[in-house]
C-alpha cells in the first residue's frame, strides 16, 4: 500500500520517466531528471499523500525509496 | 503556441513542483529567474509576460531588528520596475507578500518594518502604474490571511531551500496568479441569472404568500437580504440582473413591488422570465433578446435539479453550485471570480439601462406584425458625428471591443486613429443614435481609406450590438457615400474578414448591392493592404440603400 501510493508521488515528479514496478530499489540520482530540486518536489508530494511532516534532517537524510518507506512507516504508527 | 511566462520571484519558490501545474498547463513557463527577480527586471525580452512574486522580508535581514529606511529597501527595485515598464509590451504583475512573524505588543507603538516598507513601495508603485498600464499588482497576504500565516509560511522549507512558504503556500501564490492572469486576457461574465424562490428570498411565495416569506432584517432573512445588497452592488457596477422563475408572474411581481425589504427593485431587472418553461429554454430567450452570448452568463438557484437541466443543456453557461448554507452566499457572491473587474468605468454602469432599452426594443419588434412601420414608429434619429480630441477615446474603444457587427475586426490605437484622421483623402466618422427608447450615445464608426484618387476602401464599419435590426448601416453607408461623391471618388471597396463571432455582418454589402471582387484582379490596387477576406465593390452610383429611409 505504501509502495502503491510513493509509486503514483514518483509519477507525479518525473512525468517523462518509466517508473518501474518494483521501486524499493531506487534512490536519489536514478534518472536524470532525479536532481536536488525534484528530489525535494517528491518529498514534498510524498508528505501531502501520506499527510506526514518529515523533519528539517529528515529532508537532508532520505536519500532513497527505502529509507522513505521506513521513515513513514515509523510515523504512521 | 503557449504565450511565454516568466515567473521570478524574491526567494526559491520550487520550480516545477506540481502546484505550477495550473499554469504550465496554459502557459510555456520559464522558471530560469526564481530566486532571482532583479534578473527578470533587467532582461531584454519584451514579449514575455513577467510576474514578480516578492517576499518583503527577503529584502531585509528579520533577525535583526534595526529600523531601516524603506527607500534604501525600495529605490532600486523601483527603479529597475521603471525601466522594464518603459519597454515592455506584455503585462508585469507583482505579487506582493509582506508577512514577517512580529510582536504583537512592541508594534503598538512602533509601526513594524515589514509594514512600512510596504506601504511605501505600494504607493511607488500605484503612481507608475498611472504611466504604465500594463503594471499590475495585488497583496497576497490577502490569499494567505484565509488559509492562515502559519499553514502558508515554512521555516523547515526556508532553510532547506530558501523557500519562504509550503506547498499550500505555492498552491495559493499559483491560484492568485491564475485568477489575475484570466482576467487579463478574458472578459469578465456580464449577466446573472437568478430563481426567486429560496434564491432570493426563504420559502416559496405561491404557497407561504407575500407575508410568511423569509426576507428581512433577522435571522435567515437577514442573509436572503444581504445576499440581495450583494447583488444591488453588482448591478450598480454594471452587472446585468434577469430573473427566470417557475412562477405565477403575478405573485413574483407582488413581492418586487410590495416587499419592504426586496433590495433589488423591479426596474434594476433588465429581463423577467416568469413562467412554467424549461429554464435552459428561458436562458436562451435571455439571450437572443439582449443580444449577448451564452458564456457571459452566470446561473444562481438553489434548486440542484435545475441546476443540473440548465449546466447540461447550456454548458456555456457558468452554473453557480451555491453553498448549502444561505448565510454564506453574500460572501460567496462577493468573491466570485467571474465577476472581477480590475476597473469599473461609468459606461459600465449605464450599461444595464442600454441594455433595458434594446430589450424593449426587441419584444416591440417582435409583436409588430410590419417591421418597417414599427421601426418608423420608434422615430430613429441618426447624426454623424466628427472625429475630434472629445471623441477620440469612444472611436479607439469602439474598434477595440466591438466584435459582431464588425466587418474587418482591426484594432486601433490612439496614435493610429490620429494618424487616419491627419489625412484628408480618408473618410471618418462617429454615428450617434437616438429612438423613442433613448439616447443612444455614439453606436457606429466607419473609416474609409484612400487607396488611390477613384477607388476609397472600407477600412472600419462596425455598429455597437445594442442598436442592431435598425437599419442603422444603411444610414451611415449613405452618408459615406455623400462625402465619398464630394470628393472625387467613382468606386468604394470593402472587406468582409470573418472571425468567431461577426456572422451577423457577412451579408451587409451584399445587401447594398455590392458585388464580390476576384481577389487576384484587385492586387494592383491593393498595394499595401494584405485582403485575406471576401473583397467586394461597387461604383458610387450603383450602391442602393433600401432601409436608409427609415431615417428621412
Amino acid at each position: 500500500m505504501i509502495e502503491k501510493k510513493i509509486s503514483s508521488c514518483l509519477k507525479t515528479i518525473f512525468k517523462k520517466e518509466k517508473i518501474p514496478k518494483k521501486i524499493t530499489n531506487l534512490k536519489y540520482g536514478n534518472f536524470k531528471s532525479w536532481d536536488s530540486l525534484n528530489h525535494l518536489n517528491l518529498l514534498l508530494t510524498i508528505e501531502k499523500k501520506f499527510k506526514i511532516r518529515f523533519a528539517l534532517n529528515e529532508m537532508y537524510e532520505l536519500r532513497s525509496v527505502k529509507e522513505i518507506i521506513k521513515v513513514i512507516e515509523k510515523k504512521q504508527k | 503556441m503557449l504565450q511565454k511566462l516568466t515567473i521570478s520571484s524574491s526567494s526559491f519558490l520550487l520550480p516545477k513542483h506540481p502546484a505550477w501545474d495550473l499554469l504550465s498547463n496554459k502557459y510555456n513557463i520559464d522558471y530560469k529567474y526564481i530566486g532571482n527577480f532583479s534578473g527578470a527586471l533587467l532582461s531584454k525580452s519584451e514579449d514575455q509576460i513577467l510576474v514578480s512574486i516578492l517576499f518583503f522580508s527577503d529584502f531585509y535581514d528579520e533577525n535583526l531588528l534595526n529600523d531601516l529606511d524603506p527607500d534604501k529597501v525600495n529605490n532600486s527595485i523601483v527603479d529597475l520596475i521603471k525601466k522594464k515598464a518603459e519597454v515592455s509590451k506584455q503585462p508585469l504583475i507583482f505579487a506582493l507578500s509582506s508577512w514577517s512573524s512580529f510582536n504583537i505588543v512592541s508594534s503598538v507603538f512602533k509601526k513594524p518594518l515589514n509594514e512600512k516598507i510596504y506601504l511605501d513601495f505600494i504607493s511607488r508603485l500605484s503612481s507608475l502604474q498611472k504611466t504604465y498600464s500594463n503594471i499590475y499588482f495585488f497583496n497576497l497576504d490577502y490569499a494567505f490571511a484565509n488559509l492562515g500565516f502559519s499553514k502558508i509560511f515554512d521555516r523547515r522549507n526556508w532553510y532547506l531551500a530558501n523557500c519562504r512558504v509550503s506547498d499550500i503556500g505555492l498552491e495559493e501564490i499559483v491560484k492568485s496568479l491564475n485568477s489575475v492572469l484570466e482576467r487579463i486576457y478574458q472578459p469578465s461574465n456580464k449577466l446573472i441569472v437568478l430563481d426567486c424562490d429560496n434564491t432570493l428570498w426563504g420559502g416559496i411565495i405561491g404557497e407561504d404568500g407575500i407575508k410568511s416569506i423569509n426576507l428581512g432584517e433577522d435571522g435567515i432573512g437577514k442573509a436572503f437580504l444581504d445576499f440581495q445588497k450583494t447583488l444591488k452592488g453588482l448591478f450598480n457596477s454594471g452587472i446585468l440582473l434577469t430573473i427566470c422563475s417557475k412562477n405565477n408572474e403575478k405573485d413574483v411581481m407582488n413581492v418586487f413591488e410590495n416587499h419592504e425589504f426586496m433590495q433589488i427593485k423591479k426596474e434594476d431587472i433588465t429581463n423577467f422570465k416568469i413562467n412554467w418553461k424549461e429554464k435552459s429554454e428561458n436562458i436562451m430567450k435571455i439571450s437572443k433578446e439582449l443580444n449577448l452570448g451564452l458564456d457571459s452568463f452566470v446561473y444562481w438557484d438553489d434548486n440542484p435539479f435545475e441546476r443540473q437541466k440548465v449546466s447540461k443543456d447550456l454548458p456555456q453557461v457558468l452554473t453557480i453550485t451555491p453553498s448549502n448554507e444561505v448565510e454564506n452566499w453574500p460572501d460567496q457572491l462577493r468573491t466570485l471570480d467571474c465577476f472581477s473587474r480590475f476597473n469599473t468605468t461609468d459606461l459600465d454602469k449605464k450599461k444595464a439601462n442600454q441594455y433595458k432599452i434594446r430589450s424593449q426594443f426587441v419584444k416591440g419588434k417582435e409583436k409588430a406584425t410590419e417591421e418597417l412601420s414599427y421601426l418608423k414608429s420608434i422615430k430613429l434619429k441618426a447624426k454623424k458625428i466628427n472625429l475630434n480630441s472629445s471623441t477620440l477615446s469612444r472611436t479607439v474603444q469602439m474598434t477595440q471591443k466591438t466584435n459582431q457587427f464588425n466587418l474587418r475586426s482591426k484594432r486601433y490605437s490612439k496614435k493610429d486613429i490620429e494618424n487616419i484622421g491627419k489625412n484628408k483623402k480618408n473618410i471618418i466618422f462617429l454615428t450617434d443614435l437616438k429612438d423613442i427608447f433613448g439616447n443612444h450615445g455614439p453606436v457606429g464608426l466607419i473609416i474609409g481609406k484612400c487607396l488611390n484618387k477613384k477607388i476609397i476602401f472600407i477600412d472600419t464599419f462596425l455598429i455597437s450590438c445594442r442598436v442592431f435590426g435598425r437599419y442603422l448601416e444603411s444610414w451611415m453607408l449613405r452618408e459615406m457615400k455623400i462625402i465619398a461623391k464630394k470628393k472625387g471618388y467613382k468606386e468604394i471597396y470593402g472587406e468582409y474578414i470573418q472571425t468567431e463571432k461577426n456572422v451577423i455582418s457577412k451579408e451587409v454589402l451584399k445587401q447594398h448591392n455590392f458585388k464580390k471582387v476576384d481577389k487576384k484582379k484587385s492586387d494592383k490596387i491593393f498595394k499595401n493592404l494584405r485582403i485575406t477576406g471576401e473583397l467586394y465593390a461597387s461604383s458610387i452610383n450603383n450602391i442602393k440603400f433600401p432601409k436608409a429611409k427609415l431615417y428621412d
